[in-house]
């Protein structure tokens, strides 16, 4: 981990300003020229609707990877993500014929805070590895999810369920609100507050964080139950969107959002975080579908589409 | 405080998960006792692809629905979608010397040196609900399951019907390469082209049978294709993603086909939603392949196909069917 | 002063001593279990995911990681198995080939392009994977030379050649990384790089070389595989990216680097296989099965990590050169 700082300084030092900040946001770089390119290339990329479903297809993966920031930053990984999200989406299906749609999204909550806290406790005082930790949470979660179900998708039976995940204020969908208030949120937690600096001296150096007061175990099982929470939420408005949930939703979503997080910034070594380029990555993935999807209308093309959505994300490779 | 809390968790999971595994463990444990009892009762092995899978796990349910009815004892392995865990657990059912074996195979290439190697065994091996194609054929007594072809031809005859033999409409296909989705595209455009040729086939997507996936596929189709009136979709899954978009995109006049007959299905055709679907019976295609698999045991002739039926659902009829996955 | 010896063999070989005490369990639990048939399937099946695993240990003694050893482990196969007509000899060539390929351009973007090994590996993952789908079109193909399966047939009808490789890699891995000075450098660069290059270590070459090797190791169980399946299938190696990590860390070695053995991953490998096995043969239903699998990893990890603070504590010295 301290190395992860050595490298931090590396790159701070002897930079000036513009190169600096060129440096650190390649990323968003990257992302204008694709749009661009995008742009050019295809006719409908820069319709209103097209933007919009752009938008939507990648704000729950970009929630997780806000979540997954945090965790990654205090030096840990958080595999159980992609399965909890699952759970959660079945849960909150599964429970609302007992508990109503309020009941059942409370008891979702409550469970990925459970989640968060088993796997901060393990990772934050018994010091397992988080690698490990949460791969084990990951069979553990998939399985409840199989469990509950017995294999099957839930259906939900409640219309007011829908309006979460699937409502719109002004064309603009609840999916893109939510990610970008959270985006906002956990930036200004991240990079401005003082749990955020605990946490990215947590993840720099955290024999140093505890010579400095910082109670490090805490620290660390907070940045899982953030993770958790982000997972659940994910899952909730899946739900809603779909309205129904399968076991395996969630299912190799956890390298994706790893990868996206890293990408926009954060060292998997800990100690460097951002939480507003994980957005931005995000929105180059969804391109890179959105390219393939509108221009094709033949099945060969499909395939194409296919081949490259999946591996891109990653997504099918690990169910 | 927290530590206590996460530690009484911890408890609560080890505790849900050691009872649910003995609980698991006695259920099945009983059936696993050495074939040759006392009683003289037949076991029969299942190798499933992947039990996390609705259909096949409704499909185990039929397996075990029909074992119950002819007395035998079902040993049921899951090889989660991994070709080599899937030749070893056949190894496995060796072992333990069953009396026949129904593979459900995660890949109809992948199984067959494993097939190869059971040959000196002389258990009957019969594949169940997916097909082996000519190599691996050679080396098993029967299929039990659906014939895609039908099921395409199926969805082409409702399509007719919905769209009065005329119009345009849009794809939405599984994941490529694989047999029920190279079928039912096949048997649906084959069909099609002869009793309806004024309907066009304009653009196809992959939905991969995964329901997000099938929305924003279809949300994908509508803003290149405006002028469609028709949808066919590989399994009703991906049918009931589209259903949403074209109701986010507020076009639900146009009329959406599926194959399958699952919950989510059904419901659509209850609600209007969707026009109609080819039931695909998954608890009928594991009875079926318990029944054929005790005709081998006891020696009696068999056919080597043997395919379940395809009844069409439509609003008219579909009171008459409960939905089993 | 015997007693801390002994202390210090119990805690360096935890790994070892959890698989023997599984192994006693199977046993008593399933009758089945300690059958030749059954050994034999055992031992064929660490084999492949084991040689996969060495090369993922020598990564992450670096402090590296590949992700992109599953989509190796597939397309190796599936080279091999299309240039069967070209023969044997041909085939198995370009097959490693193809290892070596990847490994030089994970290597490349690891130590000249300075991309995270997370991103570049996940990337060439990703790239391959894509390859994978294109060449076969999602669709598996067969082997035609017979000779092929004899690859992954049994020597004197008893032990599976796939697994006298593994002993063999195993062997000579082992002495590799602690009797060679090569070796050594990639504990000392995982121990700590910077240290590591200021002492005269090309640190870039010696991590190369690592991905190289590593994605080599992969390709050679790519086509053990193929060759046990006769099939050449673009879903092969699914899930072997975190499967070997898993192992990896399991058998000791740190995702900090600078720690671990090759051995300590093969008994990972045993470890999680056993599990698997055991969880078959006494009928436990799959759902289950991958809950168990959670917990045994848990349990694992937590075992491994007390004990080793332990030893740390009775101020016994980092392992960083073995």
């Amino acid at each position: 981990m301290s190395s992860g700082a050595v490298e931090a300084q590396k790159v701070v030092v002897g930079k000036t300003g513009l190169r600096k900040f060129l440096e650190q946001n390649v990323i968003l770089l990257v992302l204008f020229i694709m749009i661009v390119f995008m742009a050019a290339i295809s006719d409908d990329f820069f319709t209103t609707d097209n933007i919009i479903n752009l938008l939507r297809q990648i704000s729950i993966l970009g929630i997780l990877t806000l979540g997954q920031t945090f965790v990654l930053s205090a030096g840990n990984f958080d595999l159980s993500v992609g399965a909890l999200l699952s759970l959660a989406s079945i849960l909150v299906i599964g429970l609302q014929p007992e508990l109503g749609v309020g009941g059942a999204i409370a008891i979702t909550l409550v469970v990925s805070i459970l989640v968060g806290l088993c796997n901060g406790w393990l990772v934050g005082r018994v010091k397992a590895n988080s690698f490990i930790v949460t791969l084990g949470m990951m069979s553990l979660l998939q399985a409840a999810a199989l469990v509950f179900t017995g294999g099957m998708t839930l259906q939900s039976q409640e219309p007011s369920f829908a309006t979460i995940g699937g409502g719109s204020l002004g064309g603009m969908p609840y999916l893109v609100l939510y990610f970008v208030i959270a985006a906002i949120l956990f930036q200004l937690l991240l990079n401005h507050s003082v749990f955020g600096r605990k946490v990215l001296l947590t993840g720099s150096n955290s024999v140093a964080a505890r010579f400095a007061g910082v109670k490090v175990g805490n620290i660390v099982s907070w940045t899982f139950v953030i993770s958790s929470l982000t997972a659940a939420f994910g899952g909730i408005l899946i739900s809603s969107r779909i309205m129904s949930a399968s076991p395996t939703a969630g299912a190799g979503m956890e390298l994706d959002v790893i990868s996206a997080a890293v990408l926009g910034g954060t060292s998997i070594y800990g100690g460097e975080g951002r939480a507003y380029n994980p957005g931005a990555w995000r929105t180059y993935f969804g391109d890179y579908d959105e390219l393939h999807d509108t221009d094709g209308d033949s099945v060969s093309v499909s395939d194409d589409d296919e081949r490259i959505g999946l591996t891109v994300c990653g997504w099918d490779r690990f169910s | 405080m927290k530590k206590m809390f996460s530690l009484v968790l911890v408890g609560v999971l080890l505790t849900m998960l050691i009872s649910g595994c003995s609980s698991s463990a006695t259920n099945q444990g009983s059936k696993n006792e050495p074939t040759e009892a006392a009683s003289g009762q037949k076991t029969i092995g299942v190798l499933i692809a992947g039990q996390n899978a609705p259909y096949l796990a409704s499909y185990v349910k039929g397996l075990q629905k029909e074992a119950e009815a002819q007395n035998v004892e079902l040993v049921i392995l899951d090889a989660e979608w991994k070709i080599d865990k899937q030749s070893f657990q056949m190894q496995n059912l060796i072992t333990k010397k069953v009396d026949a074996i129904v593979l459900n195979a995660v890949d109809a290439k992948a199984i067959v040196p494993a097939l190869v190697k059971a040959q000196s065994s002389n258990i009957p091996i019969i594949a169940g609900n997916v097909g082996l194609e000519e190599e691996g054929n050679k080396y098993i007594k029967a299929f039990t399951g659906a014939d895609s072809i039908t099921e395409g031809q199926g969805a082409a005859q409702l399509i007719k019907e919905a769209l009065h033999g005329k119009g345009n409409i849009v794809q939405i296909i599984g994941s490529p390469g694989m047999e029920p989705t190279i079928n039912r595209k096949k048997g649906f455009e084959e069909e099609l082209a002869k009793i309806a040729p004024d309907i066009q086939i304009v653009a196809s997507e992959v939905g991969g049978w995964d329901k997000a996936k099938s929305v924003t596929a279809m949300e994908n189709l509508l803003t290149a294709n405006p002028d469609i009136q028709g949808v066919y979709a590989h399994d009703d899954t991906m049918a009931v993603g589209a259903i949403q978009a074209l109701k986010e995109h507020k076009k639900d006049s146009i009329k959406v086909v599926g194959i399958g007959g699952s919950a989510a299905g059904i419901d659509a055709i209850k609600v209007g939603d969707m026009y109609g679907t080819n039931l695909q019976s998954p608890v009928q295609d594991g009875v079926e392949a318990i029944k054929v698999a005790v005709k081998l045991i006891n020696k009696e002739n068999i056919e080597f196909f043997n395919y379940i039926e395809i009844p069409k659902i439509t609003k008219e009829n579909v009171a008459n069917f409960t939905p089993e996955w | 002063m015997n007693n801390t010896k002994v202390q210090k063999w119990l805690i360096d070989n935890v790994s070892f001593l959890i698989f023997l005490a599984l192994f006693l369990v199977s046993s008593a639990i399933a009758s089945e279990f300690a059958s030749f048939a059954n050994l034999n399937n055992l031992l064929m099946q660490v084999s492949v995911l084991g040689i996969v695993a060495i090369g993922q240990t020598i990564v992450m003694i670096a402090k590296g990681f590949d992700l992109s050893v599953g989509v190796v482990v597939s397309l190796a196969g599936i080279v091999t198995v299309y240039l069967q007509p070209y023969g044997l000899v041909v085939a198995i060539v370009a097959g490693i080939l193809v290892g070596v390929v990847v490994g030089m351009i994970n290597g490349f973007a690891i130590t000249k392009l300075n991309i995270n090994p997370l991103i570049a590996t996940l990337g060439s993952m990703t790239f391959v994977g894509g390859i994978t789908l294109g060449v076969t079109n999602q669709n598996p193909v067969s082997g035609t030379d017979m000779n092929f399966l004899m690859l992954s047939g049994n020597i004197l009808n008893w032990v599976p050649l796939p697994f006298l490789f593994l002993m063999g890699f195993l062997f000579l891995t082992d002495r590799f990384l602690k009797n060679y000075r090569l070796g050594r450098d990639i504990f000392a660069i995982g121990g700590n790089s910077d240290a590591a290059e200021y002492s005269g270590i090309k640190t870039d070459r010696v991590r190369f070389l690592s991905y190289v090797l590593c994605s080599t190791l992969a390709a050679i169980g790519g086509i053990l595989l193929a060759s046990l399946l006769n099939t050449g299938s673009p879903i092969a190696g699914n899930g072997m990216e975190l499967a070997t990590i898993a192992a990896v860390v399991l058998g000791g070695t740190k995702l900090t680097g600078g720690a671990g053995s090759v051995w300590g991953t093969f008994w990972g490998i045993s470890i999680l296989n056993i599990l698997s096995n055991l969880l078959d043969l006494t009928g436990v239903m799959s759902y289950y099965q991958t809950g168990l699998q959670g917990l045994v990893l848990i349990l694992v990890v937590i075992i491994t990590t007390i004990s080793a603070k332990r030893q740390k504590n009775k101020g016994g010295m980092l392992r960083t050169f073995q």
